[in-house]
């Protein structure tokens, strides 16, 4: 959690640890080595490489907890709707949950991100892009958010509270919400990376972040270039730090399965 | 069975292992004990509708996505300068009537593919059938030997671990499953076209091998770990039963039908990585084709081989979920 805050808190303060920002390109000092103006060098085009790295690092660390907070949301809905109303209502939206998850993550992603203009600007795709994780991912908190309301829905509680005159708003809010809240948490924290994983995966196939705005999925692209990353390693560092934020979200939450 | 001398070759003290196992295991799968054909028939049937409902939903959600699409229905004639604005009205007119709704623009494209057409791509001028047929094989080949490689890899060291059970051998094995799951399938697959010079195919079957192990192993694990717990097999190993007899008997075969479920999601798994994986390694197949397609904004295409993996991912799904209570009728005999 140390690391996972400090790298946040270095994204926070990029303007004063990495003042020259990620677009402003330095014409004379294209693909530079590392140096005390520039501590991980510079890109073929002469910008701050640090200054990318911390700002895609805020970009990749601020979106995705949004995503998964979207997705948490909008899987909670439909999760506890399905399991608390049953019969039609649960049979549809199951199915709506069996379809979601039938087509391989990736793929939804990419087909739902092709339907969308590609030529937009770096903060539109920025919000399509953590917007489509947002309201693509729900599926799997839904499952087990419908399972656990289904769970619960018989439990004696809630049959008393029913039994002296609960309306269905007040079962849910005051005794179904508070006791899915730990199988919530856990959802929304396992979502997090997996939608860190996707955007990476995105970016690098060029469908993610645009450019200039960096992300971890644009920065590892970079990496693409082969020479480059053979005589320059400290270009492996977006990759570094990628794999150092996943073992500290792996080590706080496991995730099961990461699409 | 208190009497009898728990020594290692002992054949009562196996048949009574045996005996117990299939007890607990009966009840522990209590819904396919007794009657459990007509359970299973009754299962099947519902799975199976569910799939088709899941198709045709997905392909309606499809179709809606690609008739709605900014830039559908859009003729390139319309842009040509040459043409007089009533030429252009009358090219419009044809497509307007040619793309009607969304559920005309759905039965149509139904009807299609209930006829084996699935239309032409965009961008690369010729039928989609013919591009999928091309490209499949490919795909196919490099998905199922990654999968066999991912699943004997995974499965050997999640065996080997819950067998020998030693926590430092189980720390490595959780740490490297740790490592392989950290990262996204386009970077590991940039590792191996970095590290070897491999062939485009093999490239991509090792990746996907890469990408399903560690899964595999984590799952595996976890069911064998409960597994090893269980009464049965406490009872196996207090008669002095040889570890790899238990292991197969007790602990491999009563877990079957729970890592018959992991390998219908490792499929869909298996086709999600497939994308950034052939595209970084330049092995052409589906993933790759659905990038280009997706990068070319050629929707139709894209959408083809979207439903088409869906369908795939799904009938491996319903296979191992039919698989799933043989192998428990099996077990309980």
């Amino acid at each position: 959690m140390t690391i996972l805050m400090a790298v946040y808190l270095a994204g926070l303060a990029a303007g004063r640890l990495a003042p020259a920002g990620y677009a402003r390109q330095f014409r004379n000092a294209p693909a530079a080595p590392p140096s005390r103006q520039f501590p991980l060098g510079t890109d073929e085009l002469g910008r701050d490489s640090f200054a990318r790295l911390l700002y895609g690092s805020l970009v990749s660390l601020s979106l995705a907890p949004a995503a998964a907070a979207l997705a948490t949301i909008v899987g909670a809905a439909i999760g506890v709707s399905a399991g608390y109303l049953g019969g039609w209502a649960d049979i549809c939206l199951a199915r709506l949950i069996d379809l979601f998850l039938s087509v391989p993550w990736l793929f939804l992603l990419m087909s739902a991100r092709a339907a969308l203009p590609l030529n937009v600007g770096p903060l539109e795709s920025v919000t399509i892009t953590f917007l489509l994780l947002g309201l693509l991912g729900w599926a799997a908190p839904a499952r087990v958010l419908r399972a656990a309301t289904k769970n619960l829905k018989d439990q004696d509680f809630i049959t008393q509270a029913k039994a002296r005159g609960c309306r269905p708003l007040r079962v849910l809010a005051t005794h179904l919400l508070p006791n899915i809240r730990p199988v919530l948490a856990a959802q929304y924290c396992m979502s997090i990376p997996i939608f860190i994983l996707s955007e990476a995966n995105l970016g690098f196939l060029g469908l993610g972040v645009a450019e200039p705005l960096p992300s971890w999925g644009g920065l590892l692209a970079g990496l693409q270039n082969i020479d480059a990353v053979v005589n320059c390693p400290w270009r492996l560092a977006p990759l570094a730090l990628l794999l150092l934020v996943m073992i500290c979200f792996q080590i706080l939450v496991p995730v099961e399965d990461a699409k | 069975m208190i009497g009898v001398r728990p020594s290692p070759g002992d054949r009562r003290a196996d048949y009574a292992s045996k005996a117990a196992g299939t007890e607990s295991r009966i009840a522990i799968r209590g819904p396919y004990s007794g009657g459990c054909w007509v359970r299973m028939r009754a299962r099947l049937i519902h799975s199976i509708i569910t799939a088709v409902f899941t198709i045709l939903l997905a392909g309606f959600v499809t179709s809606t996505l690609v008739r709605r699409a900014p830039g559908f229905g859009v003729d390139e004639r319309e842009f040509d300068p040459r043409l007089s604005e009533e030429s252009i009205r009358h090219i419009r007119e044809e497509s307007r009537q040619l793309n009607s709704g969304t559920s005309g623009y759905y039965l149509q494209c139904l009807i299609r593919v209930l006829h084996g057409d699935l239309g032409d791509s965009l961008s690369f001028q010729r039928p989609i059938v013919e591009l999928i047929r091309q490209r499949l094989p490919e795909t196919a080949r490099s998905i199922g030997s990654g999968l066999a490689c991912g699943w004997v890899l995974g499965l050997v060291i999640a065996v080997t671990a819950a067998s020998i059970a030693r926590p430092g051998f189980d720390l490595f094995t959780s740490a490297t499953a740790l490592l392989f799951l950290c990262l996204p399938s386009s970077v590991w697959a940039l590792v191996l076209v970095l590290t070897g010079k491999w062939e485009a195919r093999s490239a991509a079957a090792w990746v996907i091998a890469i990408v399903i192990f560690p899964r595999v192993l984590r799952y595996a694990r976890a069911i064998l770990a409960t597994t090893m717990t269980s009464p049965h097999v406490l009872m196996a190993r207090a008669k002095g039963l040889g570890r790899l007899r238990l292991t197969w008997a007790h602990v491999l075969r009563p877990a079957a039908p729970a890592l018959m479920a992991l390998l219908g999601a490792s499929v869909s798994v298996a086709f999600g990585a497939s994308i950034p994986i052939e595209v970084i390694c330049d092995s052409p197949g589906l993933g790759q084709l659905a990038w280009q397609a997706a990068m070319k904004r050629d929707l139709p295409l894209l959408i083809d081989i979207t439903l088409l993996v869906s369908l795939l991912a799904t009938i491996s799904g319903l296979a191992a979920d039919i698989a799933q209570p043989r192998l428990a009728a099996e077990e309980n005999g």
